[in-house]
């Protein structure tokens, strides 16, 4: 393993919910990991096992019950809402499951979304249409999304992923809701896009195949990490 | 600024901006027109008030007044002028027409202006001319009338003038299509010749004064002690006579219906934030994992919010102030004058209504978003905001209403009223349509063994949408019923014989010959004596209008009442308290109970009047109920007919005159020229016209509700289509047909639009009754008509936009349904 520079590092790190007149549910417990820069990583288990809570905690959305996170070399457990915001900002890239992409935002003002956030940015509608050429969508750019298939639609938040050249990228199951053929192509396109950037990027999937494609592999089973 | 304006471009590609966006123009057209219109007439008033009627100071009295407060006014520096009106009939060939006559002295008026003109149509006018002898000036009305142009010969009683000029304004002009009358001005010096004046005629005669304010005060200070009873300084408040207090409860009707809009509207913008607030869930969240803070998304918001509540209020002040041009244009018979053009201010009334509008209805719902957790978005379900977002806005939303009334009405506790009525009737169309919504489930499952007909759920977004739309629609079936039913009712209570004409003005040694002229047509037209006479001691304790607070009761005590003798009580009076006078009586007065009431007379009060310098003083022996609309001649107060026989007198009756007969009236002046005719069939084709007009104009105002009703069941729909594709996905996968769905579509929400019309129409036929009972006291009818177009409208309305709101979900495939996000 590559530690001399870890972007993300977590201690002890579990997740409760309590429930009411029984015990906590206990969902995460005890996981330690360490996640160097440019590695991809898978995350496994079956379902309800709790990799989409994980994930959440290492990417600053949720905060932990218990142990510490560091993400991009800050403590976050300790961070309110909006300071955990900021350390995202133009650093961090999410792929969903279900795309989440706006309906009333044409693709390229989907794209230009997140440089939008970072004002400090100023070549935005080109930068823009920089990603979705590379994931190739140059032609449907004024498109909305309900006029472009499942498999476009990935693509178009691969691109407002990637725009802001982040340094890790999250993504749960990015292929879950794509027929197999289209998946393989959105999976291909991710892996050469985190290569070609060397962004660190965090897989959640069912996906064995895509699973043995990453560097790294956890898996989790019952809210406990089997390395 | 112009990312900005990119941002907006791009929020306003969401239905639910749009919507919003609407609900606000409507609500700020609506308050605009309104308040234009008002703005200009309120200036028109006071524009009147401060032309004080041609002079600075007018001293007005039924008697002549004494000519040396002239003299003495004179010796002060003051300007004088003298005015004599009178109502009587003016004619030309056969041609007549009743004229408020206006005789003035050469120096009319001393302040104001007096525009004339030497044609009907030129509108260009010259001032400061004098009227000569033999010269008389009118309105337009006058000539058109009696079919003359300027220069035609007229007779007024027993002397003929040239009627040379038109008059476009003059100042004491009122509103004049609301005075029976068109003016016509002639030289003071020429009335004695007319012989139309006689002690007993219904002159007013006017004292004007015009100069220097410190003059005017030492001359007022000199003259108030003077003054005798029937003599008073008019005021700016007597400037504002009965039909300017019309106007200006129009005014607040008007206010009023501006209003109910925008409640309505208001209800859209909750709704329409309400879906707005579901919507934005994901894109907040989304924003979120890119590391937007819960500043920068408030912001975004509430900028984007502000700014869509800034272009509504620019968009319907412009809007409104064309509207308020069609108000006007559809009143101007009423207006009958150049109004003023409006100021600013309800420029500034709109945009605090759409900001208030976006501060109390849209913005807690809104605020809610910045509470989002953006784990959520991992978890693929939808995510909803934290916190009930009802919970606040039902506070803001209250207090907004309460507010926007405020505005509106100037007055906390007619908002605070309004307040608690709005809720109580959105509380009682909510319960009917519930219960309704119910009863049709109730029904049809008892008679469809396969539910094959799905009803519409009692949800409270159905409900919702049912109480705004329903309250749009009935206010707009009531003011039909009232324009159109309500007169229609109160005419056919009119029987067919009833007079048509009221004879005024008759003079004693005429009574023998006009009775001999009735019996030869073998017309009924009894003859009444007319006293007039002021109240000047009750138990012969002094009284005047200042001895009252009330307003009625005021007006009352200054003006002269009429007093009638007479042994046989007409069929239209009862008597409800003591008793009729026994044949031979000589003494008591009968008076009728409405007066009595207002001004706290009791039986065995004795009254004391001055009848034309006599006293009149007699016990109250009996009260009577009078109905007014009877249209026979009705007094306030009756006598005995030998306790009058001492006093100055005219005669009064009415007559039925058949539509064959029609040259029988102007014969009959031609021969007693001082005879005044009012025609009671012009006068009410005038009425019904000025109300078809004035309703027609309220009525505009009150569409802006049903508009927004529509916008509500837009909102509404929009709130429903995430759930309501869900469903048909699932009907369709699980084999359910196009046709099928779209059936059920369109039954579902024409149901609901039958049902909010039915309540709509039921309460409107109500509320319709109760005011042509507490109007004219008329029995209660159904109107049927009402109830079926209520629910025709409502099935039709609700159903077609609910299908064509709904239509699109049907051609999207079910898979591409389960995949949207
Ligand atoms: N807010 C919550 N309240 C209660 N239980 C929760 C909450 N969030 C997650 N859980 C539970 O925690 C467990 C792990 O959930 P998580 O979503 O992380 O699973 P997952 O591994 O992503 O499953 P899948 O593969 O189905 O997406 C599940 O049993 C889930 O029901
Ligand atoms: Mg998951």
């Amino acid at each position: 393993m590559n530690n001399k520079n870890i972007v993300i590092e977590t201690q002890a790190l579990g997740k409760k919910i309590p429930v009411q007149s029984a015990d906590d549910l206990i969902i995460l417990d005890n996981i330690s990991l360490q996640i160097p820069q440019g590695a991809s990583v898978a995350i496994t288990g079956t379902s309800g096992s709790g990799k989409t809570t994980l994930l959440g905690l290492l990417a600053g959305l949720d905060s932990p019950s218990n142990g510490k996170i560091k993400l991009l070399g800050k403590e976050i457990s300790t961070l309110d809402e909006d300071q955990r915001a900021n350390l995202r900002l133009g650093k961090v890239g999410f792929v969903f499951q279900s795309f989440h992409l706006m309906d009333n935002l044409t693709a390229l003002e989907n794209v230009m979304l997140p440089l939008e956030l970072d004002s400090t940015n100023h070549k935005i509608e080109s930068l823009a249409l920089t990603a979705l050429n590379d994931v190739g969508l140059s032609q449907r750019t004024q498109h909305l999304p309900t006029q472009l298939s499942g498999g476009e639609q990935q693509r178009v938040a691969l691109a407002r992923a990637f725009v802001s050249r982040p340094d890790i990228l999250f993504a749960d199951e990015p292929t879950g809701n794509l027929d197999s053929q289209t998946g393989k192509e959105v999976e291909s396109l991710l892996f050469s896009l985190q290569q070609q950037h060397n962004t660190t990027l965090v897989l959640v999937t069912h996906d064995h195949h895509l699973a043995a494609q990453c560097q790294i592999h956890y898996r989790i089973v019952a809210g406990k990490l089997e390395g | 600024m112009n990312f900005f304006l990119k941002q907006w471009q791009q929020y306003w590609r969401i239905t639910e901006v749009r919507l919003l966006f609407l609900a606000l123009l409507v609500s700020v057209t609506a308050i605009t027109s309104v308040g234009f219109f008002t703005d200009r007439a309120d200036k028109a008033m006071s524009q009147q008030a401060t032309q004080l009627m041609g002079g600075d100071l007018i001293v007005s009295s039924s008697r002549p007044i004494d000519q040396h407060y002239l003299s003495h006014a004179k010796s002060l520096g003051l300007h004088t002028a003298e005015m004599i009106s009178f109502p009587s009939m003016v004619s030309s060939g056969e041609k007549m027409q009743l004229a408020q006559i206006k005789a003035v002295s050469a120096q009319y008026p001393l302040t104001g202006e007096l525009d004339i003109s030497d044609s009907l149509l030129d509108e260009s006018s010259r001032h400061h001319q004098r009227l000569t002898h033999n010269q008389a000036w009118s309105e337009a009305r006058l000539f058109i009338a009696l079919g003359i142009q300027p220069n035609a010969t007229v007779q007024l009683g027993k002397i003929e003038l040239q009627l040379t000029k038109r008059i476009i304004k003059m100042p004491d002009q009122g509103l004049s299509a609301f005075q029976i009358a068109p003016v016509l001005l002639m030289p003071l010096e020429q009335l004695p010749e007319t012989g139309l004046l006689t002690p007993a005629s219904r002159a007013r005669f006017n004292q004007l004064f015009a100069g220097e304010t410190d003059q005017i005060n030492t001359f007022v200070a000199w003259l108030k002690p003077q003054l005798k009873r029937s003599e008073r300084i008019r005021t700016l408040e007597d400037g504002l006579p009965a039909i300017e207090q019309a106007l200006t409860r129009g005014k607040r009707f008007l206010s009023l219906a501006a209003l109910l809009s925008v409640i309505l509207a208001g209800a859209a913008i909750a709704l329409t934030s309400y879906s707005l607030n579901q919507r934005e869930t994901r894109t907040v969240a989304v924003l979120k994992t890119l590391g937007a803070s819960r500043k920068l998304i408030l912001r975004r918001y509430l900028s984007q919010l502000f700014f869509t509540a800034t272009l509504a209020a620019l968009v319907g002040a412009v809007i409104g102030y064309i509207i308020q041009l069609g108000i006007v244009y559809l009143l101007q018979d009423i207006m009958d004058q150049v109004l003023p053009s409006t100021g600013l201010f309800p420029i500034v009334t709109g945009f605090l209504t759409a900001y208030i509008m976006v501060l109390g209805f849209s913005a807690p719902q809104l605020i809610q978003l910045v509470n989002i957790a953006p784990v959520h978005i991992l978890q693929g379900q939808k995510t909803t905001s934290s916190s009930n977002p009802y919970r606040y806005a039902v506070i803001a939303i209250l207090g907004g209403t309460l507010l926007l009334m405020w505005i509106q009405t100037k007055d906390i506790k007619l908002s605070l009223f309004l307040l608690i009525a709005t809720v109580l009737a959105t509380l009682l169309f909510w319960f009917i349509s519930k219960g309704l919504l119910n009863i049709l489930r109730l029904v049809n499952q008892k008679f469809r063994r396969t539910n094959s007909v799905s009803l519409p759920k009692p949800n409270p977004r159905i409900s919702l949408l049912i109480v705004v739309f329903g309250i749009g629609l009935f206010s707009l079936l009531l003011l039909t019923a009232l324009r159109t039913d309500l007169i229609a009712r109160w005419q056919a209570t009119i029987p067919d014989k009833a007079p048509n004409h009221f004879l005024i003005n008759i003079q004693e040694n005429e009574v023998k010959s006009l009775q001999a002229i009735f019996k030869n047509k073998q017309m009924t037209a009894p003859l009444y004596p007319m006293i007039r006479g002021r109240l000047v001691a009750i138990n012969n304790k002094a009284v005047s209008a200042a001895d009252y607070t009330e307003g009625q009761a005021k007006r009352l005590m200054t003006r002269e009442f009429n007093m009638s003798a007479i042994t046989v009580l007409q069929t239209s009076n009862k008597i409800v308290g003591g008793h009729w006078f026994t044949l031979g009586e000589n003494k008591g007065l009968s008076v009728e109970e409405g007066i009595a009431k207002t001004l706290g007379l009791q039986l065995g009060d004795t009254l004391a009047f001055d009848v034309a310098g006599q006293r009149l003083s007699d016990k109250i022996t009996s009260l009577r109920s009078v109905r007014w609309d009877s249209m026979q001649p009705n007094f306030f107060v009756l006598a005995t007919p030998s306790a009058l026989e001492n006093y100055p007198r005219t005669y009064i009756t009415s007559i039925h005159v058949p539509k064959q007969e029609s040259h029988f009236i102007p014969e009959l002046i031609h021969q007693y020229p001082s005879i005044t005719d009012i025609n009671i069939n012009a006068i009410m084709t005038q009425v019904k016209e000025l109300i078809n007009k004035a309703a027609f104009a309220v009525q505009a105002i009150f569409s802006f509700t049903l508009i927004a009703g529509i916008i509500v069941l837009f909102a509404a729909l929009q709130s429903q289509k995430a759930e309501r594709s869900k469903e048909i996905a699932i009907l369709k996968s699980i084999g359910a047909s196009r046709a099928y769905l779209s059936k059920h579509l369109i039954i579902e929400f024409t149901l609901i639009g039958a049902v909010a019309g039915l309540i709509a129409g039921i309460l409107a036929v109500i509320a319709a009754n109760i005011a042509a009972y507490i109007l004219f006291d008329l029995t209660p009818s159904i109107n049927y008509l009402l109830i079926l177009s209520g629910v025709l409208t409502g099935a039709v309305l609700v159903g077609v936009a609910g299908y064509l709101n709904m239509r699109p979900l049907l051609n999207t495939a079910p898979v591409t349904l389960f995949r949207e996000g």
